[in-house]
């Protein structure tokens, strides 16, 4: 939820620096390139696009959507004034617009392989069908088919797929992407968007009837703002709305097997990709977000702007495509105008370095990473994908400092499995060779100091040394382990343990908690220590342990406790020995688990959290003779009462700011009476 | 003197004899069954047999199917030994306390419904796992007309079916859960005899001491009177967690589990004893399984034995 809010800002902050620093900027880009580093904060990096022609002399009126077939000839919904032109940048020039005498606000345009042109025009709630040269082939209206009979059909966004398939995006129609069979008949609803409901609206559906369900307005599912098929037949799809994949690659079933939700709305309008299986997709807020054909979002740039007239900025970015040299056309439906950019070198080697490894040549793939690292050093997108490269030719190690570079933690984690496993194998001989040494050891040195004696004297000696008072102090937190209930009595009763030890105690919880919070393994430390609030940690650690134990001695104290604050203090310390040991082992091991044994892990935690939760809450009852009811009455009062501690002390900071100010306000007031 | 030595002498072999002669029958019976078997998945453990040809030593001196397991089979290292040991942990100490926990609450009603429940409770553990799996199998299926992914289809919490017992990351959790909802088994019945049995007296002695609720009540009198039924227990629950595998392949309906999300090692000594029939490295996977769990016993042992 954190991480989402992060990058809804710093796209906020694009969208603001985009706008204020467009006339500073050297090169011909108008706005900056970002990309996400590996803490998911969006960054500059090097430009992937510079603006190339901006063109506004095709008269084109609210034009909607561009399609460039393969002989880069673009082919654009010029909707505003009823026609398809076709157009070649090459020459500069309309080669012939196609028109037909029912076309009323034709939207969506598609060219297939075969070279049959599909027009969707939403007011004259049809499609059309012609062929490229512009001789009309067929019209389709809506589908005559029962289950489509309540619907409205006025096509916005068309696709087809190689069996003439359409797929069609309409306004009004919620259920999903229409699919189309080459007749015109109804096959049914390609792919569908989830009804996202608000916990309100849940409630509301359990306990509200039909007739007020129907009051409280639309249940529908989010909309979908484009559809797209790929060369190969892959469909693409582009929804708008919060907190869903906003980009989907269907499966044939039409289930999305790519993850695009990046928690806010990006807003996508259209999709393209080219022959690399590169996606490119434009969102109404003007960006240009590019994705490698595996849904990993790679960059994007461009911004929006209605005042200036700037390339590069737009008031409506409505479609986008690109032709075969890698450049991209774009469309502004509110100025008519058409915009191109040529990639840069940069986004070129990541396009090629991407293929490479595709096609499997893992070696050729690292060099070229290695290029685009030679322009962006701290490429994200580079590191993770020579890791990944290296992963796959089983040069694990080596990949390892790569996917540190990238943050990419999962594969990390895969990465060091191998290289574990390696060293594990290695070093086997050896360790069951010295763990049966040790054995032997251990039983001849027990069995001999049987018979000689020789280590009573020292052991004698490190008796003494646990029987210093200070010492003997820390180490009866030991006894909690076997026997709390009694080991609570004797605290309560002062004849064991002590202030001084029960602080030794803490310091250590302290210490390995900060060892906890800061020092774990790559794989489990997901903030790194330098983006702690370090202040905030101790501060918090401190008030959350002492107000506890301050608040169980208010509540406890009118409540027939007999414990005093000195005894809660001594017995909530004495019983943090497992959670200290669960802390440090945790830590330790961090460095050489992988998430395979992730389980592991977190069970050693909770039992150790879970243990010394327990033993506070034994401690509660023996220290204030309480039954179980009353203990768990007092512990959760406790609570309450630290909760209302904390607000009060907000409260008091906020006032006290108040006050501060209207006292010092006072005295200001005060001053410039008496002295002038 | 001489006379009455040689009678004694006489009697004392007599009684070795008739000691002999009285434990034959369960010696027997124990070494023919339990011991010689025992031995031999030992002993073919350090051979290559795949049931048709004659075992022959494997290589390494015999310890090749120990290397191989340890260093090469990567599904043993990454999935295989995590699963067991996470299954272990949650099912083997889970179940034990909800057996304990389940007999304590039985032994404090009547004896009528305490018979109707605890059957009612026995009863999983008993059919047995085909049971256990048309049952959950039906609610956790994977289309649209499963129970479970019908109620949350229907109230939009997912838009499609999830497929529950294929894949990998609902697998195992839902096998954890079966078995605890299964695991009221021989050691629930042992405890529940064993609260039963504790003298009722003791209970009013400790309230004239001075202890004031249940909780005291179990900690002090009921845990130290049945430690010998809480020992059964724990070793069953024990034994019962490393050696239950059946409902992962049960469930998901297939060895190996969905990419080995649900394997534990008793599949993977089915897996290769009964599928792939190489005996001698399912048997050197079963002589591991047979340490894992003696060490595992040991343990319990030190917890919950009488020490005297």
């Amino acid at each position: 939820m954190k991480k989402q809010l992060i990058l809804f800002l710093s796209l906020l902050i694009i969208a603001i620096n985009t706008l204020a620093f467009t006339e500073v900027d050297a090169s011909s880009t108008t706005t900056y390139t970002y990309a996400i580093d590996r803490k998911g904060f969006f960054v500059v990096t090097q430009d992937a696009y510079l603006p190339h022609r901006t063109i506004l002399d095709l008269d084109l009126d609210s034009p909607e959507d561009v399609f460039i077939d393969e002989f880069d000839n673009l082919f654009i919904a010029d909707t505003g004034n009823r026609r398809i032109v076709v157009y070649d940048p090459s020459v500069d020039e309309i080669l012939y617009e196609i028109t037909h005498p029912d076309f009323s606000s034709p939207r969506g345009v598609f060219v297939t392989e075969d070279n049959e042109l599909y027009v969707a025009d939403s007011s004259a709630e049809a499609v059309f069908k012609f062929n490229v040269d512009g001789t009309f082939i067929e019209k389709y209206t809506k589908p005559t088919s029962a289950s489509f009979e309540a619907t409205s059909f006025s096509p916005k966004r068309i696709a087809v797929d190689n069996q003439d398939n359409m797929f069609i995006v309409a306004e009004g129609v919620f259920n999903g992407v229409i699919q189309l069979s080459d007749s015109g008949e109804f096959l049914g609803y390609f792919t569908t968007n989830k009804v996202n409901l608000t916990a309100k609206q849940l409630w509301e559906n359990l306990i509200l009837s039909d007739v007020q369900l129907e009051q409280v307005g639309d249940r529908n599912p989010v909309n979908f703002s484009n559809v797209f098929v790929d060369k190969e037949g892959i469909k693409y799809s582009t929804s708008l709305g919060n907190n869903i994949n906003n980009l989907k690659k269907h499966n044939t079933d039409g289930s999305s097997n790519i993850d695009t939700n990046f928690g806010f709305d990006l807003g996508l309008v259209d999709i393209y990709t080219d022959s690399q299986g590169i996606i490119y997709t434009a969102s109404d807020s003007g960006l240009i977000n590019i994705f490698t054909s595996d849904g990993y979002y790679i960059f994007s740039f461009g911004s929006s702007s209605d005042k200036e007239d700037v390339s590069g900025l737009y008031s409506d970015l409505t479609s986008i495509a690109v032709d075969s040299e890698g450049r991209l056309w774009t469309l502004d439906s509110d100025k008519s105008f058409i915009q191109s950019y040529t990639p840069t070198e940069y986004s070129t080697t990541i396009y090629n370095a991407l293929t490479l490894y595709k096609e499997g040549k893992y070696a050729d793939a690292v060099s070229e990473w290695e290029n685009v690292l030679m322009l962006n050093q701290l490429s994200v997108l580079a590191h993770n994908e020579i890791g990944r490269n290296l992963y796959s030719q089983g040069e694990y190690e080596e990949s390892m400092g790569h996917f540190v570079l990238s943050g990419n933690r999962g594969l990390y984690s895969q990465s060091f499995w191998e290289v574990r496993n390696v060293s594990l194998q290695n070093n086997l001989p050896f360790l069951l060779l010295s763990f049966i040494v040790i054995m032997i050891g251990y039983y001849t040195i027990k069995y001999t100091n049987k018979k000689y004696h020789y280590l009573t004297e020292p052991f004698n000696k490190v008796k003494k040394v646990g029987q210093i008072r200070i010492i003997n102090d820390v180490l009866y937190m030991f006894n909690l382990i076997k026997h709390p209930l009694d080991s609570f009595y004797y605290i309560k009763k002062k004849s064991k343990g002590s202030y001084k030890g029960a602080t030794i105690i803490f310091g250590m919880f302290f210490v390995s908690y900060l060892i906890f919070i800061t020092g774990k393994g790559f794989i489990y430390q997901y903030v790194e220590a330098a983006d702690m609030d370090l202040n905030a940690i101790v501060l918090g650690f401190f008030t959350m342990t002492l107000l506890f134990i301050y608040s169980n001695h208010l509540v406890s104290s009118i409540n027939d406790g007999e414990g005093g604050l000195g005894d809660i203090y001594k017995g909530v310390m004495y019983s943090l020995l497992p959670v200290i040991v669960a802390l440090l082992l945790v830590t330790y091991l961090s460095y050489y688990f992988t998430y395979n044994e992730v389980f592991i892990l977190s069970s050693i935690l909770n039992a150790g959290i879970g243990w010394t939760l327990l033993l506070v809450f034994l401690a509660v009852q023996e220290l204030h003779n309480y039954s179980i009811r009353n203990s768990l009455k007092s512990i959760l009062l406790t609570l309450l009462f630290m909760a209302i501690l904390m607000i009060l002390f907000a409260f008091i900071q906020i006032m006290g700011d108040q006050l501060i100010q209207f006292v010092l306000g006072l005295i200001k007031e005060v001053f410039r009476n008496v002295f002038n | 003197m001489a006379e009455t030595l040689h009678s004694f002498k006489k009697e004392i072999n007599r009684d070795k004899v008739a000691t002999v002669l009285l434990i034959l029958p369960y010696i027997l019976l124990f070494s023919t069954f339990i011991i010689l078997p025992v031995l031999v998945a030992g002993l073919l453990s350090f051979t290559y047999f795949d049931l048709i040809q004659a075992p022959r030593l494997a290589d390494l001196y015999g310890t090749f199917n120990y290397v191989m397991l340890f260093t090469q089979d990567e599904n043993f290292l990454k999935y295989v030994i995590p699963n067991t040991l996470k299954y272990a942990i949650i099912v083997g100490p889970g179940g034990y306390i909800l057996a304990f926990l389940m007999a304590w609450m039985l032994s404090q009603i009547q004896a009528t419904p305490r018979k109707i429940i605890s059957l009612a409770l026995y009863t999983p553990s008993m059919v047995g796992g085909v049971f256990i799996a048309v049952v959950w199998r039906t609610l956790f299926s994977g289309n649209d007309d499963g129970y479970i992914n019908a109620l949350l289809l229907q109230y939009d919490f997912i838009d499609e079916a999830i497929q529950f017992l294929q894949s990998p990351e609902y697998l195992l959790n839902i096998m954890i859960f079966v078995s605890l909802w299964s695991s009221m088994g021989i050691g629930f019945l042992a405890m529940l005899a064993g609260l039963l049995n504790v003298d009722k007296t003791l209970y009013e002695a400790a309230y004239v001491d001075g202890i004031k609720n249940r909780f005291q009540e179990i900690i002090y009198i009921t845990i130290p009177q049945m430690k010998p039924q809480m020992l059964f227990g724990a070793v069953m629950a024990i034994v019962g967690a490393f050696n239950s595998g059946y409902i992962g392949v049960a469930l998901s309906g297939a060895n190996p589990t969905p990419q080995y999300s649900g394997q534990l090692i008793i599949n993977h000594i089915e897996d290769y004893g009964f599928i792939r029939y190489e005996m001698g490295y399912a048997a050197a996977i079963s002589v591991v399984l047979l340490l894992i769990i003696v060490l595992f016993s040991k343990v319990a042992y030190t917890l919950f034995g009488e020490r005297d």
